[in-house]
């Protein structure tokens, strides 16, 4: 008997079910092609766009006392301007050349922050490896530019509007380490990746049929605000390890007509 | 720093209630949390009865734990993480050392993690020589002044900002500041550097999801997701029961573990970890490995009265409400686990007449059960414990009542079925007692061997009268 048979079939017993009951009663627990959710993603798709923007106000509102700035803009090229405006004003908390990180991602490409950002002496770099398989030394290296970069660009998954909650998950060129290791952490979306709430959410991820573990990959993170804490006599500070601040542009043109 | 002491609860909680500065931290932080707490489950849109539906979530999970477990490691290993199962204390901490000589470890990370500490984890890996640094920053604060944790999510409640001013001022070699701030981007700073260094991160999982193959990870300062992401190895301790069935249960419960543990609508980061990094991933460790606990934890599930303690969430509701734990600190439960969970969770692990004045201690007034977000009848398990004080249970440690206590209650039986011999013993009491009644009308001590029942209350002396013979009188 393993240690993990053994294990089990404590477990087992204290539970009071016969021994080698386990199998049967594995397959009713989890009957396979049921769905429990009980919910239909396609009404969430059918959102119209005057849904989305009452979203998109909840969001707003939610992001307030959590120090979350959502800022709602018209195009890629406001968001790129914005942005680089930002970048000219902070400046790095560990000293040192300016310098941003972005994941590559449609949307973030799109922005074509390079030449802004050039243009005001500061260095951006992507966090794409240039071989398929990331060989340690490169990593080594793209980890040193993370360490550096006082600002990290990502996009999101999805945005939850009840809570104000962005949900990354982590691909090949979009480390985690965009959003936790920078300064500053600038998410960019599109509006119509703003759902409900983490019921919704939950739905969605079950029903990703194209990505495999219900939708979830091997990490997927859920951030709600920039970093806090309130360790010392309760007393709420930002920026305990991760980002400070984190400043959330919704690309809406819908808002705007 | 991490050894069991619950022997010592009444002189810890005769030092905590002397202590000034610790008296006023907790008044201000119940005073916070507790309240917030109850105005977070009040907006709830499903209202207070979410609660039961996440006690029902935990009863389905508990009651199915062996499927749980099984599915659970079924897909983390699909997905590349190893597995480890441990019987106890000595077998899960053994595990690590293996995995930190593997991997050749010299530094380690630390989320908080309550199992670690109950585990006593940090002296095993320093007596390896491996270098283990906490990194939540109440953590953080305990670990510098060689103490341990007094609350569940707030470690270092009972240090004010001029205690952890001067311990940085000493440890850190910053200028002295009682700015907490300051304070916190020195930590900040410091920790920065140990997380790109270390080889070796180490957390603890809030919930696991057995459908997807995943634990999660909750924290508000991003120390967890540092501690996960950079070093090359991650591990995870897991307490057994801290598993779910399905993905969806995660909605009710990681919305109500945020009220509970910080009066917030939802944490400020929840990590879904389901293995090692890819192998087209920047970054993530290497290798992940989740340690899966038992340590005493069967023993508990195969007794129907206590198995419902396996359901919490460890969000520290409880002591954010708890009377007693308001007044003793968390010092005094002598464990990584106080208040009210504590005093049903610690007799359990190590034996009731080792760990008894715990539940002694507490008042079942009921409010831990109200502040509970999964609904956890800690009251009832508290008059549990005390039952099983008084009849003696070998399975728990308990070798029954003291003699005197059986004596007595004997006796009393038996009078109060005899009508003449209680009024009789009426009579002498009320004969006897007024030497004993001092000027206030009130008794302030009873002797030999009834002194202990007068040493911490007051009793009003029997009327002169009983009510029978009053009765009769006015008929």
């Amino acid at each position: 008997m393993t240690t993990q048979d053994a294990f089990i079939a404590r477990v087992t017993a204290a539970l009071g079910h016969p021994s080698q009951s386990l199998p049967r009663r594995q397959a009713l627990f989890y009957p396979t092609g049921r769905d429990t959710t009980g919910k239909n993603p396609s009404r969430i798709r059918a959102r119209t766009p005057v849904d989305r923007l009452e979203l998109l106000n909840q969001l707003v509102k939610q992001g307030k006392p959590l120090n979350l700035r959502v800022i709602t803009i018209k195009d890629t090229s406001a968001a790129a301007a914005a942005i680089a405006e930002l970048v000219d004003e902070k400046s790095p908390e560990w000293g040192g050349p300016k310098s941003v990180v972005a994941w590559q991602h449609p949307l973030i490409d799109a922005l074509d922050m390079a030449p802004l950002l050039a243009a005001r002496q500061v260095t951006y770099f992507t966090d794409v490896p240039t071989t398929e398989v990331a060989e340690t030394k490169e990593r080594a290296t793209i980890r040193r530019q993370l360490a550096t970069a006082f600002v990290g660009i990502t996009s999101a998954d999805y945005c939850l509007a009840e809570t104000a909650t962005l949900v990354l998950k982590t691909r090949p060129a979009r480390a985690r380490a965009v959003s936790l290791l920078p300064t500053i952490h600038i998410a960019v979306i599109e509006l119509r990746q703003i759902i409900g709430n983490l019921a919704e959410l939950f739905v969605r991820l079950k029903s990703d049929k194209k990505e495999p573990l219900s939708g979830l990959g091997n990490c997927l993170t859920l951030i709600t605000g920039p970093s806090k804490t309130a360790d010392i006599e309760l007393t709420m500070v930002h920026g305990a390890h991760g980002p400070r601040e984190l400043h959330l542009y919704v690309i809406a043109p819908e808002a705007f007509e | 720093m991490n050894t069991i002491r619950p022997e010592d609860y009444t002189s810890a909680a005769r030092k905590a209630l002397k202590d000034r500065v610790l008296q006023k931290a907790l008044a201000d932080f119940q005073d916070r949390l507790g309240k917030g707490t109850a105005r977070a489950y009040r907006e709830l849109p499903e209202g207070l009865g979410l609660r039961q539906t996440a006690h029902d979530i935990r009863m389905q999970a508990v009651e199915n734990l062996d499927i749980l477990l099984e599915t659970l490691v079924e897909n983390i290993r699909e997905n590349g993480g190893r597995v480890i199962f441990a019987k106890d204390a000595h077998a899960a901490v053994t595990a690590c050392i293996d995995i930190a000589r593997r991997h050749e470890v010299k530094q380690v990370v630390k989320g908080k993690s309550m199992v670690t500490e109950e585990i006593g984890l940090n002296p095993a890996l320093e007596a390896e020589g491996i270098e283990v640094t906490e990194t939540d920053l109440g953590e953080y604060i305990v670990q510098l002044a060689g103490e341990s944790p007094s609350h569940i999510i707030a470690p270092a409640i009972h240090k004010t900002r001029e205690q952890v001013g001067r311990l940085f001022a000493e440890k850190l070699g910053i200028p002295y500041t009682s700015d907490p701030p300051t304070l916190t981007r020195a930590a900040r700073k410091a920790l920065r550097q140990k997380f790109l260094t270390a080889d070796m991160g180490v957390s603890g999982c809030n919930m696991a999801c057995a459908e997807t193959g995943h634990i999660t990870t909750v924290s508000n300062e991003g120390n967890i997701r540092m501690a996960t992401t950079l070093p090359r190895v991650h591990v995870a301790f897991m307490g057994m029961e801290r598993v779910t069935a399905r993905l969806e249960d995660h909605d009710v419960l990681f919305r109500l573990l945020a009220r509970g543990a910080a009066a917030q609508h939802m944490a400020g980061y929840v990590s879904y970890i389901g293995g090692p990094r890819a192998k087209d991933q920047v970054d993530g460790p290497d290798a992940f490995y989740l340690i899966i606990i038992d340590n005493g934890r069967s023993k508990i599930l195969a007794d129907p009265e206590f198995r419902e303690i396996l359901y919490c969430i460890r969000c520290a509701a409880c002591l954010n409400v708890c009377p007693v734990y308001g007044k003793i600190g968390g010092h005094s439960y002598g464990s990584a686990y106080s208040g009210p969970v504590g005093a049903v969770v610690t007799p359990l692990l190590v034996g009731i007449d080792r760990a008894k004045d715990l539940f002694l201690g507490e008042t079942l007034c009921g409010a831990c059960k109200d502040a509970c977000p999964v609904d956890i009848d800690l009251p009832r398990m508290l008059l549990a414990l005390r039952a099983r004080l008084v009849t003696g249970d070998p399975t728990w440690q308990s070798s029954g009542g003291r003699l005197g206590e059986k004596v007595f209650y004997s006796a009393w039986s038996a009078a109060i079925r005899n009508h003449r011999l209680y009024e009789g013993i009426q009579r002498t009491v009320g004969l006897t007692q007024k030497t004993l009644t001092g000027t206030d009308g009130m008794i302030h001590s009873l002797p030999y061997p009834l002194k202990g029942w007068t040493r911490s209350r007051d009793l009003k002396p029997l009327a002169s009268k009983s009510f029978l013979s009053r009765w009769k009188e006015i008929q």
